[in-house]
């Protein structure tokens, strides 16, 4: 697995490669600051697990999900999504095939449990890929640290549960404005962090941590977003 | 047409040929032509008269080429801009518009609409959807919807859960073909709400500009938009002609 080629613009090869390098039981975030790092991520993300044989199931807080795929139909992109699966949380806009719909719950002890449960009954015993967007609205929503602390618990619990390839796809300017400032305590958790920034025309990938610049001695990857709608 | 040529750095827009890094001026129908129908664009400015130019150029050109033309004018602020324009000596004919009134009282234009106002945007955005359903746009010809005064409603917003109630009904309209919408918002206005809305906005919108006004026109950035070649552009309009045939 040593050699992802981190240099210049990043290939498909290279992006996939990267890919390749989570781990099952792990938890990736990805804080995106860029203008259109959010899409394109989700949009590589979608296509890698299809070409990977591996079912998707995206924990859709507050629509978030729903937004990104209108963006995805007004861009005139198609990610598939016959492997994807949707739990909705709250929200009142259904996209892709829903697996269940959990009324959003002022206690997030309530929610964390009718949400595994859902889960459970939606994956039965297949590894996946699990994609959560709109996380930070779901933290936003909590009146004190307390609620935070809990959910961010919870995805500690779930560290090393090796049915679950974790993304938790966050925008970073959204959760900075929040009050109980949540942003900390979830990257202390994450396995790996990546920023997504806007460089000139090109995205920028800083990994703030990662196993991949540990064993290559980079921490930022160049890619542009032309070349990414065109690799699937 | 607009179509883009392979390579990066050039893209070609009405025969006319745009470099990346290099500041063209555009014109109005040649903006628009770069919107896709089911976009929802911010456009963000400072103080200025941008309301006004983008009210004045909007009314023309949908007239003269036949393109609804909806406004939503939230308390009252649709007038004000007329009365601003008024004073600057632009004439603005807005006969052919139909405007969704929430809130104030000060009724203008050609065929309004009332949105009943209400604090509890759930109601507030189920309101408007009644409003909308038979709006004047299609897919082959959608209107263009210039939105005034959003920041209004949001200071009703009491607190986060409302404020994505809010947001989510925006939403819905994201990526509906019967319009192309224009979501004016006053930069400084926006910052001093909780910090999270700005960030909002521009995630759920399609498009974002932000433009910078200079004393005979104003400068566009794109910073977002769903054709990638657009992204990171920039363009100039001249707003000095719209005074022309003033007697």
């Amino acid at each position: 697995m040593v050699g992802v080629e981190l240099r210049g613009l990043a290939s498909k090869k290279a992006v996939v490669s990267m890919f390749n390098f989570v781990r099952f039981g792990g938890l990736i975030l990805i804080e995106n600051y860029s203008n259109i790092g959010a899409e394109l991520a989700l949009y590589a993300l979608l296509n890698y697990a299809y070409e990977r044989g591996l079912p998707v199931l995206v924990e859709d807080i507050f629509d978030a999900f729903a937004g990104y795929v209108r963006h995805f139909d007004v861009m005139g992109l198609t990610p598939p999504m016959e492997h994807v699966g949707v739990l909705k949380i709250g929200g009142v806009d259904e996209v892709g095939h829903v697996v269940d719909k959990i009324q959003f719950e002022v206690d997030p002890a309530l929610y964390l449990q009718k949400k595994e449960r859902a889960i459970a009954e939606a994956m039965g015993d297949d590894r996946y890929v699990y994609i959560v967007t709109g996380f930070e609205r779901l933290l936003g929503f909590q009146r004190d640290v307390k609620g935070v602390y809990v959910i961010v618990n919870h995805l500690r619990e779930n560290l090393g549960n090796d049915r679950r390839m974790s993304f938790n796809l966050i925008e970073g300017n959204v959760i900075r404005g929040f009050s109980t400032k949540p942003l900390p305590l979830l990257e202390g958790v994450a396995t790996s962090v990546v920023e997504l920034h806007d460089h000139g025309d090109m995205l920028l990938l800083r990994f703030r941590k990662s196993v991949l610049t540990l064993m290559e001695g980079k921490d930022e990857v160049l890619v542009q977003p032309l070349d990414v709608v065109g690799w699937w | 047409m607009v179509y883009c040529s392979s390579g990066r750095k050039v893209f070609y827009l009405w025969g006319r040929r745009f470099r990346k890094g290099v500041t063209m001026e555009i014109t109005i129908p040649e903006l628009l032509e770069l919107v896709r129908p089911g976009e929802t664009v911010v456009v963000e400015y400072e103080t200025s008269y941008v309301p006004e130019f983008a009210l004045k150029l909007l009314a023309d050109y949908t007239r003269e080429n036949n393109v609804p033309f909806v406004i939503d004018d939230n308390f009252d602020s649709l007038y004000t801009v007329l009365v601003h324009c008024d004073m600057l000596g632009l004439e603005v004919d807005i006969d052919h518009a139909y405007v969704f009134k929430t809130g104030g009282k000060k009724e203008v234009g050609g065929t309004i609409k009332r949105v009943e106002f209400h604090p509890d945007p759930r109601v507030l955005v189920r309101n408007y959807d009644v409003a909308f359903a038979d709006t004047v746009g299609t897919s082959k010809n959608p209107a263009i919807n210039l939105i005034l005064g959003i920041e209004n409603l949001l200071y009703f917003v009491r607190d986060v859960r409302d404020f994505y109630r809010f947001l989510l009904g925006l939403q819905r309209y994201v990526g509906d073909k019967r319009r192309k919408a224009f979501y004016l918002i006053h930069i400084g206005l926006i910052r001093s709400l909780p910090p999270y809305v700005h960030p909002e906005l521009r995630r759920i919108a399609t498009s974002v500009w932000v433009f910078h006004s200079y004393p005979t026109g104003v400068k566009l950035s794109i910073l977002r938009s769903p054709d990638l070649d657009l992204v990171g552009r920039e363009f100039t309009i001249d707003v000095g002609g719209v005074f022309r045939g003033r007697s």
